[in-house]
Formats: C-alpha cells, structure tokens, sequence
C-alpha cells in the first residue's frame, strides 16, 4: 500500500512523519500544562506540524482562563519542569497579565526561543470559543494534541489574519488536506467568524 | 519546474508532500536547523543575569510589556 502524508483514522488526523525539535518542546509543555487546563493549540505550529516549511520562533495555545490557584500550580510545576516566564518570575504578576486577558509566554531556562504563547479565551470571544470547543484531535508519531477544525483554522488565516504568511498557510492547509476537507464545515466556521471578518 | 508566486510554490510543494511523506525528512532539517540558528544567537547570555538580558531584549522589541 502506496504510504501518503497523512491518514485520517476514526475522525484523528494522522501525520506520517518524525518528531521535530519543535514538537519535542510542545510536548513536554503540554505534558504540564494538560495537568491543569484543557487547551487548544492554533496559528503557525498547526500549519508546521502539518508539513508547511517555514521559520518560527513561537507557538500559539487557546487556554480556558484558569482560577488563581490553578495558574500558580501549573506555573510552579512549568518552573520546575524547566520553564521561565518572560512576563515575570512570580506566579501572582504572571497572572495578572492573564486576568487582563494578555498573553504571556514560556520558554525552555536559558533559552528565549521557541516560546509558547499562552492566550486566556473566554465565551466573549466569540470565534476563540468557536474554535476552542471544536477540536480537530491530530498524531504524530506518539505525540496527539489538539487543534482548530482545518476548515476553521483556513478561513480564519484567509479572512481574518489575511497576512502573506496567513495566505500562505492557509493554501499549504488546502493544498495538504485537500481530500477531507468538508464544505458543510467550511459553512459552519464561516458563520462562527462571519462578526471578525466585518471588522 | 518554474512558479509564478511565492503561493504556486507553497501550494506544490503541499500537494507533493501529501502524496511523498519523504519530504517530511527535508521539512524536519529546514526547521530544526532555523531553531537551532534563533537559539545559538542568545546562547552567549547564559548565565546569572540570561533573564534580565531576554527581558530588555523582548521590551525593546514589543514583545512584552
């Protein structure tokens, strides 16, 4: 059987490659950070763990926005694990970053790249929320972590970012998962950022 | 083979690594290697004060507050 550069296997997207440095990293702080809050990793690092070719230097995660005490244990477990926090070295004032709905970012001790950019979403943003609670679940090798609908994360790179790099993406995503991409999907993700488009 | 756009190239590209998964071992290369490069441009501020330097560092640029 010819093999192909991915299979979709009961609704999961499965990637046939090696791990990169870069999902080593991902995963190592997913194994922390899954401990505390669900999550949803989206942008750049979807279209790379997905074959795009391209530089970057951080990768983007939805998180649900966490109690007090729930942040300062995955931030004192992060630490321990051998994270640093380029917002600050208290739990407390890391938080409030958070509480004012800004992101704050991780890295590896004694490096500044890659960094994980962690971003606090509640129902009021409508189409985070949309993407949030509509995971597409994807495997490489023994790393599975969750990200955007593909039809979503396309449209959102399309319509909304609109950038050169988002254009790009989203024609690799295309491009890539053109045989299970799904039009009733692409209608339902339209209508969940049809209020960003009009921005 | 020759392509009109920067587009035309990402699509082919795609369309050629969903069917070669052999291109994922280039695909691996070309990041590990532009990490590896962002990383080793820092690893001359390890040390006490790494922290500190990062951060006047991500200021200057906007990246934090």
């Amino acid at each position: 059987m010819k093999e192909t550069g991915y299979k979709l296997i009961d609704g999961k997207i499965i990637i046939n490659r090696e791990l990169t440095i870069l999902d080593k990293f991902v995963k190592d702080f997913l194994s922390v950070l899954t401990k505390y809050s669900d999550y949803l990793i989206v942008s750049g690092f979807v279209s790379i763990s997905t074959g795009r070719t391209r530089a970057t230097e951080d990768v983007d995660i939805l998180i649900p926005l966490l109690s007090k005490s729930e942040f300062t244990g995955l931030f004192a477990e992060l630490s321990k694990r051998g994270f640093w926090c380029y917002q600050s070295d208290l739990a407390e004032e890391a938080y409030s970053y958070l509480k004012k709905m800004s992101n704050i970012r991780f890295a590896r001790k004694n490096e500044m790249f890659p960094n994980i950019e962690i971003i606090p979403i509640t129902k009021e943003r409508k189409a985070k929320y949309y993407e949030f609670t509509h995971p597409q679940k994807i495997k490489i090798k023994e790393f599975e972590f969750k990200i955007p609908l593909i039809e979503f994360e396309i449209l959102y790179k399309e319509k909304v970012l609109a950038g050169k790099k988002d254009m790009e993406d989203a024609a690799h995503l295309r491009a890539f998962f053109k045989n299970i991409l799904s039009n009733t999907k692409f209608r339902e993700c339209e209508e969940a950022i049809k209020h960003e488009i009009s921005k | 083979m020759k392509f009109q756009s920067d587009l035309d190239y990402v699509i082919y590209y795609a369309e050629e690594m969903r069917e070669n998964p052999k291109l994922f071992n280039q695909q691996k290369k070309l990041i590990e290697s532009q990490l590896n490069a962002s990383k080793s441009l820092f690893s001359n501020w390890k040390g006490k004060y790494f922290k500190e330097k990062c951060r006047a560092y991500l200021r200057d640029r906007g990246i934090i507050v």
